[in-house]
């Protein structure tokens, strides 16, 4: 048990490193980036068209902006020590609250999407692993090949066309009420399906061929009664891999969907700090995702760990 | 052990799918509540100040000026009831209306109303504002200015300088709750993006009809208009103009324009030598083809630009005023006599400068680019060589400032203040403006014109100032308007009374009754 403590101790010790050079990283490019920084806060302030150089010199002073950039980048890692991830440039909230607000929406989108997205991508990538080149597989391979070329605005556009304006039976954008959220579930669902068809179809596929499974029908098992005896743990392993870095690729937020929907999350409020080089809430925002990445990916390990205990016994000698 | 570990990951899996189960369950239904009227918008409420959503409190009717301005542009008493300025014009005595409340039941007075103006003067749209002092006696709010500032009252009708309760601001000088006057009051705020509303009992005005409203921010103009579509609001502000058809056709909405005070303009460098000579400026200005603009790109032929403002806003907009010409031969005749050749490839150059610019549009406005586009076609025809450059709109300020700016395109409203004249102050009398002209030498003609029209209060006099103003412009082209712009609202069919205010001051919901 000490080496799973010790696994987990050093992993978050990585992660936080991680999310520290990550949000420095955040802090270079955003002040890399070409235009007047103040400016771009004060138009997305105040408005495109009501900025003035005056409003930008203001919010200059205001902000300390006009400080050389060592002292601003100091200023933010002293505060980052005493936990204090700053305010937002554009709304005056506290960083954290603004993370928070996006953050449960994501959340809240992002688990419902993904869940869906194995509740679909499950039953027919092991049916599709269970007669290679049979029908099922084929067609499973055509949608998965489809779903993954095309982009995920089309996808949106075509559920809201067919259920929100032809059919009117739910609404087309908005993030209040369980119906807001069908759409932009099934639309996050279908684009993680695309691609996580094929993997699980491929670790059924490789399980199957595998000696031990051969071993098990010799030995008298049916092939459904052999695989979920010896087949679902081993082909679990890569699955689960996967499924929590497409989980990791999701809490950051899904920009187009976002916007498309007109729902409130992580992605959407990081492309807007981007635009309006809000640099407190690119930071933080690095911060946070940067550290939930490496939290989700420790999880993923765990998971295998308990899937798969010679990892551990490996850790322990 | 073994099966042991197993029922925990089948029980781990059960409650993670009866969590999702949980999650999904509708709060309630996303059909249209009685009584509540849902009025959406692109804008999102990114902070409670003035200076920063002014405009959103203003157009809600949420919070209130002294002074407003009425859909004809005829200013009326808001928090003032009326105003005087003495003899010498230096003193203004506004008089606070008797039974104005805030949303926190407390009474308006003149010192609360000062303390609210004196935050707001700090903000810069109210900085063009000599001000002298500001004080009360009794109901009476009294700003004194250092020089004659005729059109004061329309500067303080600008939604950055609404009246907050004293109790608004927190210690550290934000505001922390909006305590207002207007006929609706904020229940609840959501994010940036949704602000629940109801109606104020004690408002002093006329009174809503309806008891709720709901404010949605739909930054994004395909989902505003596929919610359009699917008619899952009432009043949808600033649709797409292209998407009007589709609206319409899908029947749940209605959509309707009208032309505003809002201009899709070009801008020259002025100081560049391949602008600096008016001819070249005229020339290129004929050679735009405005109704083809406004017809195939805009699908509105009547927004094609005759001057630089519309009839919507008559006190500056002059029939009389020749409009600008689409005459491609006229336009090469008059390059040839400024001296500039065609080259062999087909661009004119004149002493070793081509006939050549790259102009900036703004990318979130796709029609800009589009537009750019068809203008680079269309000066191709007069040997000019253009490229467009999206870039975001707080670009073109600071190029401007940087003295970079060739050319450009951009949208401005001219009455963010409900007097033309403070934005063609900071526009077309300084050498960098701030969306406009750039190294023009005519900006100390029209400047000795709007040092004049400020300090005047002869409303005969300040007609023919505005006359030469407008001609100055229109002559020098140092800024063309192409096209003016359309405003469009989405209207339910339940919706009835609705007024559309080309001024966007108001959103005029207190008018609206829901069938």
């Amino acid at each position: 048990m000490s080496a799973t403590l010790r696994i987990i101790a050093l992993r978050i010790g990585q992660a936080l490193a991680t999310a520290a050079i990550l949000a420095s990283l955040c802090f270079i490019f955003v002040h890399a980036l070409p235009g007047d920084l103040a400016l771009r806060i004060a138009a997305a302030r105040v408005g495109d068209e009501r900025v003035t150089p005056e409003t930008a010199d203001r919010i200059r002073r205001e902000e300390g902006l006009d400080r050389p950039l060592i002292v601003q980048y100091g200023q933010w890692m002293g505060n980052l020590a005493q936990g204090n991830l700053g305010h937002s440039l554009l709304s005056g909230k506290p960083v954290t609250q603004e993370l928070a607000y996006h953050a449960s929406f994501t959340l809240q989108l992002g688990l419902i999407g993904w869940l869906l997205s194995y509740l679909i991508a499950l039953p027919l990538g092991i049916t599709a692993g269970f007669r290679p080149g049979g029908v099922v597989d084929r067609i499973t391979d055509a949608l998965a090949v489809t779903l993954a070329s095309l982009p995920t605005f089309l996808v949106g556009i075509g559920l809201i066309t067919l259920f929100a304006l032809t059919l009117r039976w739910l609404p087309p954008a908005g993030f209040r009420t369980g119906a807001h959220m069908v759409l932009p579930a099934l639309t996050l669902a279908l684009s993680l399906v695309a691609f996580s068809i094929p993997v699980i179809r491929n670790a059924v596929v490789e399980v199957r061929s595998a000696f031990f499974m051969t071993y098990a029908r010799v030995k008298g098992l049916t092939p459904a009664a052999a695989f979920r005896h010896h087949g679902v743990r081993n082909a679990a392993i890569p699955v689960v891999t996967y499924a929590a870095l497409q989980f990791a690729f999701v809490i950051d937020g899904f920009v187009v969907i976002e916007t498309l929907f007109n729902y409130p999350g992580l992605g959407e409020l990081l492309v807007k700090a981007l635009i309006a080089r809000d640099v407190p809430v690119i930071m933080g925002a690095g911060l946070i995702i940067g550290f939930a990445f490496a939290v989700v990916s420790l999880l993923a390990d765990l998971m295998r760990l308990w899937l798969d205990p010679r990892g551990l016994e490996e850790a322990r000698a | 052990m073994t099966e042991k570990l197993s029922i925990t990951r089948r029980s781990a899996l059960a409650l993670s799918a009866s969590a999702v189960a949980a999650a999904a369950l509708p709060s309630q239904s996303f059909a249209q509540e009685a009584g509540v009227l849902r009025v959406a918008s692109p804008w999102e409420w990114t902070s409670n100040e003035p200076t920063d959503t002014g405009y959103i409190m203003a157009r809600m009717q949420i919070a209130e000026t002294l002074v407003m301005v009425e859909p004809d542009g005829k200013l009326v008493g808001g928090i003032a009831e009326s105003w005087t300025v003495s003899d010498d014009r230096l003193t203004w005595r506004f008089k606070v209306r008797a039974g104005v409340v805030f949303h926190d039941g407390t009474p308006v007075t003149a010192e609360a109303a000062a303390a609210s103006l004196r935050r707001s003067l700090a903000g810069e749209s109210m900085q063009q504002i000599p001000v002298d002092s500001l004080s009360t006696e009794g109901d009476t709010l009294i700003l004194k200015t250092k020089t004659p500032f005729s059109h004061l009252p329309a500067v303080l009708a600008d939604f950055a300088s609404v009246i907050l309760a004293p109790t608004s601001w927190g210690a550290d000088g934000k505001v922390s709750r909006v305590i207002a006057t207007g006929p609706f009051r904020i229940t609840a705020i959501d994010g940036k993006t949704v602000l629940e509303l109801e109606r104020f009992d004690r408002y002093w005005g006329e009174k809503p009809k309806v008891a709720r409203v709901r404010y949605t921010a739909i930054p994004n103009g395909d989902t505003r208009t596929n919610v359009a579509i699917a008619g899952d609001q009432d009043i949808i502000f600033t649709t797409v103009p292209a998407a009007t058809p589709r609206i319409d056709a899908a029947g749940q909405m209605k959509v309707e324009s009208l032309t505003i005070p809002r201009v899709r303009a070009m801008a020259f460098n002025s100081g560049l030598p391949q602008f600096a000579d008016v001819r070249v400026r005229r020339a290129i200005n004929m050679a735009i083809d405005r109704k083809g603009i406004a017809s195939a790109i805009l699908r509105h032929p009547g927004s094609a630009a005759t001057q630089l403002l519309p009839a919507a806003v008559p006190a500056w907009h002059d029939a009389s005023l020749p409009a600008h010409p689409f005459d491609v031969v006229g336009a090469n005749a008059l390059l040839d006599q400024a001296g500039w050749t065609r080259g062999t490839d087909g661009v004119r150059t004149k002493d070793g400068v081509r006939l050549a610019a790259t102009m900036l549009t703004i990318s979130n406005r796709p029609e800009l680019t589009v537009m750019g586009t068809a203008m680079q076609a269309q000066f191709k025809a007069i040997g000019m060589e253009l490229s467009v450059e999206p870039v975001p709109s707080a670009a073109i300020p600071s190029a401007i400032q940087a003295g970079t700016m060739q050319m450009t395109m951009f949208a401005r409203t001219y009455v963010n203040v409900p007097e033309v004249i403070a934005t063609i102050i900071p526009d077309f009398t300084r050498e960098r403006s701030t969306w406009g002209t750039l190294n023009w030498p005519g900006r100390d003609r029209v400047k000795r014109l709007t040092d004049e029209y400020v300090q005047s209060f002869d409303d005969a006099r300040k007609a023919v100032l505005r006359r030469e103003i407008l001609k100055i412009i229109q002559d020098e082209v140092p800024v063309a308007a192409v096209a003016w712009f359309e405003h469009t609202v989405a209207i339910n069919k339940r919706v009835k009374g609705l007024v559309i205010d080309p001024f966007e001051t108001r959103y005029m919901l207190h008018k609206v009754s829901l069938g």
